[in-house]
């Protein structure tokens, strides 16, 4: 009886793990560059009751044993690198990937970081760098009084840009961005604002040349949508709410059997 | 008097167990590839019941013997006999993720764990970093020539569960492939998934993580021949095949039986009450 309690329990707690996961990802609907998560569940244990080939007489065994399940829990919360859609900002300073790869970004401690979203900025210096202030690598520095709307991104990756005191007509080449790509990129650990880092799991990073040997093609004055779709996560919604219900009704059923037996003494 | 006490008992008991089966398939009604666990009840043996009130003696030619004539039997209650796993058909969830297989139809994946050959039918797999085809726990999926060792976005299964990778990008290791570049131009047979059957997979052992263990009354793993095996479908997850609504009334039924046998337990107690505080009442 309490063990049915036990999985009632577990069932309404997966459940809300699953919850916690769709709002994420609609919460991210409209983020640039954010790939949907998945919430994967197991069965737990089983506890054998009656283990089977015992004997049942003197010359029969038990052919079948009665294996008692105690719930589910989550296994794996899987990220899905599927491309999103690409929306058009006419802005000269974003960049999609539309393949695959990540640009490299370097924070604050020196260490790096992958990400698909490639809304960026410039700061003082004219360096490329992210929505906050990190660094995008391979170093791409703007000459000084160049002309913002002039920046050009070529889809493998040639970044160049016009400079009214060297020439007017022809443009300045500033630098090459570079992609990386991974074995295995749900291996990858989100550590928010959009970035991920390498773990023992995804593998070492394989830098490569845009729309060269696989690796994705640069579309400039694009960003990439978030490849979360929201009728698949209204289902999903769905689902996991009914899920959690009948749980519930589990555990009040336990609830109703145990008062029963409670009331077997008056 | 008192044993139906202990026949009572043994339904509520058997009530419990019920439920708790119940519980554990509303538990995993949104866990892939999970089959649902169904109890089946039997009846204790019965017992005849003989008139001990007579002179038993009955008398033959060459004496006599004791005899009680038999006046029926006596149930004794009912335990749980075995929880049988439901081998039906789940439902196909969408996924479009290359790594997700599903199965249509009897048979089973294999997967390699420490501590033996293991198999599941929750297909939705993952790419580890060494390039093998891995559960979620990181246990290497089977072909018939052993682990399957690809690449993203070069990696298609038919319906057959055959393996077609493009050769162009098998040997290096850091050579990758998008899914638009890959041209498919050296398509080659890599290895054809190990799906399993049993001769009576109903006795196969549950494990947890989805995975089910071999038992000497389900028999061996047999591999499926090409021709006979189940659809392998790329891209999609079988969803639990746990009916709700079934359950639902299934634990209304388990709650009003555990009443039910609440209260021939208390009638008893009340005769039993009767009994000894007026029948036999000492004035």
């Amino acid at each position: 009886m309490v063990r049915s309690l036990w999985t009632g329990a577990s069932g309404m707690i997966g459940q809300q793990a699953n919850i916690d996961n769709i709002s994420n990802n609609l919460a991210n609907v409209n983020t640039a560059g954010f790939k949907k998560v998945r919430a994967d569940f197991e069965d737990l244990l089983y506890q054998t009751v009656k283990t089977a080939g015992t004997p049942a007489t003197e010359d029969t065994v038990v052919p079948v044993g009665v294996q008692m399940g105690h719930g589910v829990k989550l296994a794996a919360t899987q990220r899905m690198f599927t491309q999103g859609a690409l929306q058009n900002t006419d802005n000269a300073y974003d960049m999609a990937i539309q393949g695959d790869g990540f640009f490299r970004i370097q924070m604050y401690d020196g260490s790096w970081s992958y990400t698909r979203d490639g809304s960026f900025k410039v700061d003082e210096n004219g360096r490329l760098v992210t929505s906050n202030g990190y660094w995008v690598l391979p170093d791409i520095i703007m000459p000084e009084g160049f002309l913002p709307e002039t920046i050009n991104v070529t889809k493998d990756g040639r970044v160049s840009v016009k400079v009214p005191q060297i020439d007017l007509n022809e443009p300045v080449d500033v630098g090459q961005i570079e992609l990386y790509r991974f074995p295995n990129p749900v291996g990858l650990t989100a550590v928010g604002e959009n970035l991920f880092k390498i773990t023992n799991a995804s593998g070492e990073p394989i830098p490569g040349r845009p729309g060269y040997e696989g690796m994705g093609q640069i579309a400039h004055k694009f960003l990439e949508m978030s490849n979360v779709s929201v009728v698949r996560e209204m289902v999903d919604l769905i689902v996991a709410q009914r899920a959690y219900e009948f749980n519930s009704k589990t555990i009040q059923t336990s609830d109703n059997m145990l008062g029963t037996a409670t009331a077997l003494k008056r | 008097m008192i044993r139906g006490w202990y026949t009572a008992a043994s339904g509520m008991r058997a009530q419990q167990w019920r439920l708790d089966s119940v519980a554990n398939n509303l538990a995993n009604v949104d866990t892939d590839g999970y089959k649902r666990d169904q109890a089946a009840f039997k009846a204790f043996p019965e017992l005849l019941l003989r008139r001990m009130n007579d002179d038993g003696v009955y008398k033959h030619p060459f004496g006599s013997g004791d005899a009680a004539p038999i006046i029926g039997r006596l149930g004794l209650g009912v335990e749980l006999n075995e929880l049988y796993t439901n081998f039906t058909q789940g439902s196909f969830k969408q996924s479009d993720n290359d790594f997700d297989l599903a199965l249509g139809g009897k048979g089973f994946f294999t997967v390699a764990t420490p501590w033996g050959e293991r198999y599941t039918r929750n297909g939705s797999f993952q790419l580890g970093k060494e390039g093998f085809l891995e559960t979620k726990e990181g246990y290497p999926v089977l072909g018939e020539n052993g682990p399957i060792k690809v690449k993203a976005n070069n990696f298609q299964v038919d319906k057959e569960g055959r393996v077609w990778i493009n050769a162009e990008y098998a040997d290096d290791p850091n050579l990758m492939v998008s899914k638009q570049n890959n041209t498919w131009e050296q398509t080659v047979l890599l290895d054809s998934l190990k799906l399993v059957d049993f001769d009576l997979d109903r006795y196969l052992e549950k494990q947890g993580s989805s995975l089910y263990r071999e038992t000497d009354t389900s028999g061996p793993a047999m591999v499926i021949e090409e021709g006979s095996r189940p659809q392998v479908i790329q891209g999609f997850t079988e969803a639990a095949n746990v009916e709700p609504v079934a359950e639902m009334v299934q634990m209304i039924e388990v709650n009003r039986a555990y009443e039910a046998n609440q209260k021939v337990i208390q009638t008893h107690d009340s005769m039993l009450g009767t009994l000894i505080n007026q029948t036999t009442r000492v004035s």
